[in-house]
């Protein structure tokens, strides 16, 4: 009986901490996962709940009912929820699904999406390179070889510095590390056929079909 | 080239939504740039006659003209004026506020900063104050005067054609990703600091009006269209992130307030802000709205955009400019909007470049 009254307890808690992350709660999401670790509910539930908590989000984005400026504030909920659970998970159970390596390419410095981006995958544990704005192709091609990444990606805002992915993407092949890594990119000027021109394996319509897809394309791989 | 008596009565009958036909300047460049025609074709060839209407096909005798109809006046493009400004490019308002400028030859932009801001984190915390670099306010002003001086017999003059507002200036200063969570987490200090860059745009633009003399009793923004007092043009780019609510809470009360500071503000927005149309429009002192109808995936499409505009056009005056429309998509405009209020700026490219039209 008692273990049924503790279950239902632990419910009503990851219940609470879903709901507060899905509705941007920054103060009652975190306060939601104290609870969690003070009632010795496992880390890896409340992430469970956090991450419950997220694909409302996201459904509530691609129903645009959310808008950017919630993803952007999810992302840093969810950051520093990881940084009150990390000390109660045991050493190897924080497992890395993927490495990722993001950028903005030369010539463009909008990175909202980008950001966006880093900070979703970062706090589901990726280990995420974030090369900043305005980065040469040199320093993506750099970056492929040091980090050796699953996935590199690309954004852009400006239709002028779309084709900078494409030297990124020829800068790669001169490399000899095309084939090492998937290159998806990302950003308004672009489509799926534009992309696949300039030489990239997938196409992200914005950022939270990015982080979906990257978590698919890691996970295959 | 029509008189400006009729642009001026065109353009004050706008203001107040009662304009008989739409302000139009498009430019029909299929075979550009040999053949550079205007929208005037829609009336008649820009070329007023001594009766007072557009000279049509056909034969042009003496007798047809009359001095006073074709004497030069201020360059006009389309329905609107062709209005001489401080280089547009530079991000003056980031740059007055201190915050360094950054030239990009690949991006073929100045940039008012890196995205990442120029104040420390914990901004809120401490009592920092908006510093204004006087070279850069001094250079803007400087720069206007000289327009006047050299410009203002054949061109109207108008104020800097890029003026960033409040949210975007805050995004130069704390970083575009901390202008939102200090919505989220530091509401207060947003709307003061929101509320004190509102005051320093205000500044500006009246700095800039007060060397730009009055024309024909009004002045002209930088769209090129005349108002019976001040004007001023006001954006807010950082908004195409925020939900509607966000827009109200924080941005409509700081463009209000810049509104009211001027007879005719006019406020720029992206095809991504299409959800705040409703919001701005509420604004009593508004001016016009402009929409710059990037194509999908930017904003709406075409057909999305119909009930939007339906609907604003009937509190406000429109300004939609889109690079590029076809014939089709212009007559479907010119055909569902009324005339009253709307004032279109577009460029017809039939052939090419397709992924720039917009998809039904």
């Amino acid at each position: 009986m008692e273990r049924v009254v503790r279950k239902m307890a632990d419910e009503e808690i990851l219940k609470k901490l879903t709901d507060a992350m899905a509705s941007i709660d920054y103060d009652g999401t975190l306060k939601a996962c104290r609870e969690a670790m003070s009632k010795g509910i496992p880390p890896a539930k409340v992430v469970g709940a956090l991450s419950e908590g997220m694909q409302i989000i996201g459904d509530k984005f691609e129903t645009k009912e959310y808008f950017l400026s919630e993803l952007i504030m999810a992302g840093e909920i969810m950051k520093e929820a990881q940084e009150t659970l990390k000390p109660h998970f045991k050493a190897g159970q924080i497992k890395v699904p993927g490495k990722v390596v993001m950028g903005t390419v030369e010539g463009d410095l909008h990175d909202i999406g980008k950001n966006i981006v880093v900070s979703l995958l970062s706090s589901a544990g990726y280990e995420v390179t974030d090369l900043g704005v305005n980065v040469p192709a040199q320093k993506f091609v750099e970056a492929v070889r040091k980090v050796k990444p699953d996935i590199l990606g690309m954004s852009a805002l400006l239709r002028a510095t779309v084709p900078e992915m494409g030297n990124v993407i020829d800068g790669l092949k001169k490399a000899g590390l095309r084939q090492k890594v998937k290159i998806i990119v990302g950003g308004l000027p672009l489509n799926a056929e534009y992309a696949k021109k300039l030489g990239a394996d997938y196409y992200a319509e914005d950022a939270w079909k990015g982080v979906e897809l990257i978590r698919k394309v890691v996970e295959k791989s | 080239m029509r008189s400006v008596e009729d642009l001026i009565e065109l353009h004050r009958a706008w203001w107040k939504l009662e304009n008989e036909r739409p302000m139009l300047n498009i430019t029909y460049r299929e075979n550009f740039p040999w053949m550079w025609l205007q929208s005037d074709h829609m009336l008649g060839m820009e070329l007023i006659l001594k009766d007072g209407s557009l000279a049509k096909d056909g034969p042009l005798t003496p007798d047809m003209l009359s001095p006073e109809k074709i004497h030069p006046t201020p360059f006009t493009h389309g329905d609107l004026f062709l209005p001489v400004m401080p280089f547009g490019k530079i991000p003056w308002l980031e740059a007055i506020c201190g915050v360094t400028p950054q030239v990009s030859v690949k991006g073929n932009s100045i940039w008012g900063g890196f995205g990442e801001g120029i104040w420390p984190e914990g901004w809120w915390e401490r009592d920092i104050e908006v510093k204004i670099n006087k070279d850069w306010l001094n250079l803007l002003v400087e720069t206007t005067k000289y327009c006047v001086e050299k410009f203002s017999d054949n061109f109207t003059i108008a104020q800097t054609s890029i003026m960033r507002g409040p949210v975007d200036i805050m995004g130069a200063l704390v970083g575009d990703k901390n202008v939102i969570i200090s919505m989220y987490r530091h509401p207060e200090e947003t709307v003061r600091l929101l509320d004190k860059l509102a005051d320093v745009c205000i500044m500006v633009m009246k700095a800039q009006n007060n060397v730009i003399p009055s024309f024909r009793g009004g002045h002209v923004n930088c769209w090129g269209i005349w108002a019976p007092g001040t004007v001023t043009r006001n954006q807010e780019d950082g908004a195409a992130y925020l939900s509607p609510a966000f827009y109200k809470k924080f941005l409509q009360p700081v463009d209000r307030k810049i509104a009211q500071a001027f007879d005719y503000m006019a406020i720029h927005f992206h095809a991504a802000h299409y959800v705040h149309g409703d919001a701005v429009t509420d604004i009593k002192e508004l001016g016009a709205l402009q929409y710059s109808l990037e194509p999908p995936p930017y904003g709406p499409t075409l057909k999305e955009w119909m009930p939007i505009l339906k609907r604003l056009i009937r509190k406000k005056p429109l300004i939609l400019q889109a690079h590029y429309l076809t014939r089709e998509q212009i007559n479907t405009l010119l055909k569902e909007l009324p005339p009253q209020g709307l004032c279109l700026e577009t460029y017809v490219q039939e052939a090419g470049e397709s992924h720039y039209v917009y998809r039904e």
